[in-house]
């Protein structure tokens, strides 16, 4: 009873800790790919600007991120936008679905299966706790980048033209992927 | 028999949670951008790499649209890529799907994606596998398991080989210590040598830093470092004309550096019992030669390492902490004095046994090579024991070099460093900064990219790290707790290593199996 009692406390706390640890994103429902999907999608990740207090724009712009210049970064949600790098203060680029939800169940579920370690519990259910809420936490922030922890031209890949915006190119057809049904 | 049934549920569910994991898509993507003149370079075998890891191959044009290629090959002319997929225009709209050909002249860019197991689904994975592992083969073996410092992978043909270890014999922090390992078969492609750094134990690393130090030779010379550190240059080497251990002729084992190495099993009454390899030489130039050893230990000081933790058991801290107040003093006796090194000795010419110097390297994992400097031999034929425990040593391969001139290296640092793919700008600035030092956990990998000086020079390559690192206690060994054991180890290690001889000899045989099975790595 006792040890039920304490595997309870457990499974509340390891929510506790998954929901505070877990980063947070923007984009809609059904917008983001799978990791696996990544290798075929054509489409650039998604993108979150926060101005600095110089800029004019004071809202914060988010959309698929279409390419990056020397000076500039290109938006897309539906409408084209460009963004003069200067502007920024913090940005934040995901670019796949984490599926982190889904790894704090399988925490859970690894924290049960040490009911059977009786005195041993102790030693065995925090590191699943801890180091299990941490995993979750990690997988959740596996396909996020953020500026300026890492610079700019370390997103260049993830954009729709990983090359840059192509010459010639109609600014005004470019819209953001659709959200999938 | 409860207890045996408990396991079984525990088993069970964890097997549950191992499934789940592979199947529910915790994988991560490494992105890799290639240009088109980078691209046609690639040799075949790289291509075929690529393939075998990047199914899909996104051709990016210059004028926005996309290829995404499922199967494709580079014609023989290398001007094209041929596959068969899709194209997107600029708008992402697909316009076509099934054979093309792309010509390299029109292309912005290549883009593959590598799927790997997320880091977090590996750490759960390890995590269910600690549990598991109580419950299997740690629980039989606790001393068995993996345990190193940094270990260093350098790319060897088109695979990655572990060529180094770090600090192994660091494991405080008031025992930090400067490590010089010879990369003996690496090589320079082109402009850059890249080396992985892993931490694949249950430990924490913490690495001030780690240079390339890169020393020119002259063509089809070799350059070692002496247990001073110096390096010197040899024009040639000679091989023994015969070496013989106590189970007869292991020639064949130490001619040259492949791996196959020859090493004996411990004595089964008495841990520090030692043994003699005879070596002989002939047709010696009469100038300055050196010995050439290249050796790395088994896992019976690993064993004797863990026992002393598991003696030490809940109060492992306290006495780690008297380590780092120097509380703990270095005995005249200590188990690793008794266990010692590989001992050098010359026959002079009134036929005694002289003791040149001892190698001592610590670390089980790589093979590192060292010279032993022997001045001027008084013949031109020797005879050159290595005197050793039992059971304590590898050795890959012996050889006399004569040497021709101390030699300088040039000192490299990591011009760019990658975690997981991503620029680590500020792992790289810390690497560079010796006050400063790069924290790394379980499963951690670094590669560390060195630009070479030159491509017209040749160089014999070390790598030189400084750091420490700190075990994660198993809870297995807590089960041991023993001080008056303990107090053995320290006091009357000759005593201790008596005792436990049987016990070791109980797990000798198996214990390579399970050292190498309970490493903490991501696959590759």
């Amino acid at each position: 009873m006792q040890d039920r009692i304490k595997i309870h406390n457990c499974v509340l706390l390891l929510l506790a800790l998954f929901f505070f640890s877990c980063a947070t994103t923007q984009a809609p429902r059904g917008w983001l790919a799978s990791s696996d999907k990544t290798q075929t999608d054509v489409y650039g990740g998604w993108f979150e600007i926060k101005y600095s207090s110089a800029s004019k724009v004071k809202a914060p712009t988010v959309g698929e991120l279409i390419a990056i210049s020397e000076d500039s970064i290109f938006i897309a949600d539906q409408t084209f936008h460009a963004i003069a790098r200067n502007d920024i203060k913090s940005a934040r680029l995901v670019i796949y679905k984490s599926n982190s939800e889904g790894m704090g169940g399988l925490v859970a579920l690894g924290t049960v299966s040490t009911i059977s370690n009786g005195f041993f519990l102790i030693f065995t259910a925090p590191m699943w706790i801890i180091g299990g809420s941490i995993a979750a936490g990690a997988r959740s922030y596996e396909p996020i980048v953020d500026y300026p922890k890492k610079e700019l031209s370390s997103f260049m890949p993830f954009a729709r033209y990983p090359q840059g915006l192509p010459l010639g190119i109609d600014r005004s057809q470019i819209k953001s992927k659709p959200r999938a049904l | 028999m409860l207890s045996l049934f408990r396991a079984f549920d525990k088993i069970m569910i964890l097997s549950l949670v191992l499934v789940l994991i592979g199947c529910s898509g915790f994988r991560k993507v490494k992105r890799e951008i290639t240009t088109p003149a980078s691209f046609q370079k690639l040799p075949e075998t790289q291509l075929k790499v690529m393939r075998e890891s990047s199914p899909f191959l996104k051709v990016h044009m210059q004028n926005g649209n996309i290829y995404v290629l499922q199967t494709w090959i580079v014609d023989s002319t290398r001007q094209h890529v041929v596959g068969y997929g899709t194209l997107f225009n600029a708008k992402r709209d697909t316009l076509r799907q099934g054979q093309f050909q792309v010509g390299l002249d029109s292309v912005a860019i290549f883009e593959t994606n590598v799927l790997k197991p997320s880091g977090a689904a590996t750490a759960l994975t390890v995590f269910t596998g600690i549990t598991a592992a109580i419950t299997i083969a740690c629980i039989t073996n606790p001393k068995a398991c993996f345990g190193s410092c940094p270990t260093f992978y350098v790319l060897d043909g088109d695979s990655l080989r572990l060529r180094a270890e770090g600090f192994s014999a660091s494991i405080a922090p008031s025992l930090e210590a400067t490590d010089v390992d010879a990369l003996f078969h690496a090589s320079t492609v082109g402009e850059e040598l890249m080396i992985e750094m892993r931490n694949e134990a249950i430990e924490t690393q913490v690495v001030r830093y780690v240079d390339l130090l890169a020393v020119p030779r002259a063509k089809k010379h070799r350059v070692f470092a002496d247990l001073d550190g110096s390096f010197w240059e040899s024009p040639a080497l000679s091989s023994p004309i015969s070496a013989t251990g106590p189970e007869g002729d292991c020639l064949i084992s130490l001619l040259v550096a492949d791996g196959n190495e020859r090493y004996s099993r411990a004595d089964s009454t008495d841990l520090s019992t030692k043994e003699i390899i005879e070596l002989e030489f002939e047709n010696i130039p009469q100038q300055l030669c050196g010995l050439v050893i290249g050796c790395r230990q088994t896992l019976l000081p690993t064993y004797l390492l863990y026992q002393t933790f598991a003696y030490m058991g809940n109060n492992a801290g306290y006495w780690f902490a008297q380590i780092e107040r120097k509380n703990v003093k270095q005995h005249q006796n200590s188990i690793q004095k008794i266990m010692g090194g590989i001992e050098i000795l010359i026959q002079d010419s009134l036929g005694d046994w002289k003791l040149v110097d001892q190698v001592d390297e610590h670390g089980p994992l790589a093979t590192d090579f060292h010279l032993v400097p022997m001045s001027r031999l008084a013949s031109e034929s020797a005879k050159i024991r290595l005197r050793m425990t039992k059971g304590n040593w590898r050795i890959d391969y012996v050889a006399l070099a004569l040497l021709s001139q101390p030699v300088q290296a040039l000192r490299i640092h990591p011009h760019l460093v990658l975690k997981d793919g991503f620029v680590d700008e500020h792992a790289r600035a810390v690497l560079c900064d010796s006050t400063k030092a790069l924290t790394t956990l379980p499963g951690d990998v670094y590669t560390l990219r060195y630009q070479m000086p030159g491509t017209s020079i040749d160089y014999e390559l070390f790598l030189e790290s400084r750091g420490y690192y700190l075990e994660w206690i198993r809870k297995e060994w807590i089960e041991e707790e023993n001080p008056l054991l303990l107090a053995q180890m320290f006091l009357n290690p000759q005593a201790a290593l008596k005792r436990l001889a049987p016990e070791f000899k109980q797990v000798e045989k198996e214990m390579e199996k399970h050292f190498w099975r309970s490493r903490y790595a991501r696959p590759h």
